[in-house]
């Protein structure tokens, strides 16, 4: 009888997520929000082909430091993906008042920020894809289909990873912040300047700082072996060092969407 | 008149006397027979042609072996000369975001036999390979003087270990997944549990 009522409510609830998906990927889909992630992901790659293609200035003699030099920007597609995507996607609920419809209804809250949290999740995870997809289109023109190399599914496993944990922070921010155009700001320069800061600080007065999860974005370039798309003296990344990148971003991602999660549930309509 | 024309008379003399001066002044004695070193100090014409990799993208930890190939275009056979490998690593930017210079590395200096007249002679090194990106440089020298046309310089990269298993990916995506799936079925069993307890207290 208890199993029965158990599966009956997550009938209910697999429902209710589901709808809520539904009614969030048609948001998302009419903003132009996520036309303007994906055209960004598309143009970027094209333009690394065409610049050097109609300039005459020359690509690189293989393909491998083709994809490292234009996998330098690919932070700056995720942050900016996430910015867009994940930045205003709670507080904006508040600050539109849609909050005091949405909230109220006999549904739980936990399947709307699900929902919400997917619905960017994917929507991200599709603008990145494009920016790879764009890229290996670009290899193969210049170097021919067989010179995509296989890492680039690696390299896609772990940006789309990334882009988890930078989204979690934009999620984040967008529950703790009143203000859509504050918490989106702040995930933007968040990501890309104080994180980076706090690390470099950490680094100069000798604390530990390997749990901050921006300290992994080269790892994104580095899986392709290359040295060529890295900055300083280039060192390999070993797999201890894979792991604890994975370890990090993963938890990240997991705790900024719990911390998100539960500033919400507490909070009133 | 007559004291314009002795004026000019004496300037005239005085003028040619000066121009024999000088002229005898400005001949150096025994000048002729000075040795001088006017002629270029000749050097061998070799030529560094090529020097290849065994791979052309080697890999961290990889023994790579590089082979250098000398030309004697000269008509007779040359010895005791020196040949200098170097590697330097290429660095873009450092964390500081500023240039630094590597030191150059030492792969081979050693002294070659005597290489043929009109003759091509190869000389193979090895060297351990460790990531980056570096500059390969070599130069050949005749009694500490550098020959112009051994200098041979080319970059080459080299490859990190493949890194990153399909296994920790599976992982992280499965936590990501399972924290999503918990809080979609979580609220459902506490909503159940708490509605027993109401049960059983409104029973007692």
């Amino acid at each position: 009888m208890e199993q029965g009522s158990l599966l009956v409510e997550w009938k209910k609830d697999a429902y209710e997520l589901w709808i809520n998906l539904k009614f969030e990927f048609l948001k998302i889909r009419r903003s132009s929000k996520l036309l303007l992630a994906i055209g960004l992901a598309a143009v970027l790659p094209l333009l690394f082909y065409f610049i050097p293609l109609l300039s005459g200035g020359g690509f690189p003699d293989n393909a491998g430091d083709f994809i490292s030099q234009n996998m330098n920007f690919v932070s700056l597609i995720i942050v900016f993906t996430a910015m867009l995507l994940a930045g205003d996607i709670i507080n904006k609920e508040h600050s539109n008042k849609t909050a005091l419809i949405l909230y109220p209804l006999p549904q739980r809250r936990t399947n709307i920020l699900i929902s919400k949290y997917v619905v960017s999740l994917f929507s991200s995870w599709f603008a990145l894809f494009i920016y790879y997809l764009f890229t290996a289109v670009s290899v193969a023109l210049q170097y021919g289909f067989s010179e995509i190399p296989e890492e680039m599914i690696k390299s896609y496993l772990f940006a789309a990873l990334y882009l988890s944990a930078v989204l979690s922070v934009a999620y984040f921010l967008s529950a703790w912040l009143k203000s859509p155009g504050a918490s989106m700001t702040l995930t933007f320069f968040g990501v890309m300047i104080f994180l980076p800061i706090t690390v470099r600080l950490l680094d100069i007065i000798g604390i530990d700082s390997s749990w901050i999860f921006t300290n992994y974005s080269t790892i994104i370039t580095s899986i392709f072996r290359f040295p060529s798309g890295q900055f300083g003296v280039a060192t390999a990344i070993t797999e201890d060092e894979f792991y604890k990148a994975i370890k990090v971003v993963t938890t990240s991602a997991i705790i900024f969407f719990l911390a998100a999660f539960g500033l919400e549930l507490n909070k009133e309509a | 008149m007559e004291s314009d024309s002795k004026k000019i008379f004496v300037i005239g003399l005085l003028a040619v006397i000066m121009l024999f001066n000088l002229s005898i002044n400005s001949q150096v004695s025994g000048f002729d027979n000075f040795p001088t070193l006017n002629q270029d100090l000749t050097l061998p014409k070799l030529e560094i042609s090529n020097v290849t990799l065994s791979d052309d993208l080697p890999e961290e930890g990889q023994n790579v072996t590089f082979s250098v190939i000398i030309v004697n275009h000269d008509n007779y056979s040359v010895g005791g000369l020196v040949l200098l490998a170097t590697i330097q690593q290429i660095v873009l930017v450092n964390p500081h975001g500023q240039t630094e210079e590597e030191k150059p590395v030492t792969i081979t200096n050693v002294t070659l036999p005597v290489i043929p007249a009109n003759s091509v002679y190869v000389y193979t090194g090895y060297f351990i390979a460790k990531f980056g990106q570096y500059t390969f440089t070599t130069i050949l020298t005749s009694t500490l003087v550098k020959i112009p046309l051994s200098n041979y310089v080319f970059t080459f990269e080299v490859l990190s270990p493949p890194v990153g298993d399909w296994k920790g990916l599976r992982i992280a995506y499965s936590w990501l997944f399972l924290t999503l799936i918990s809080l979609f079925l979580v609220p459902s069993i506490i909503d159940i549990f708490y509605r027993k307890q109401a049960v059983r207290k409104i029973k007692e």
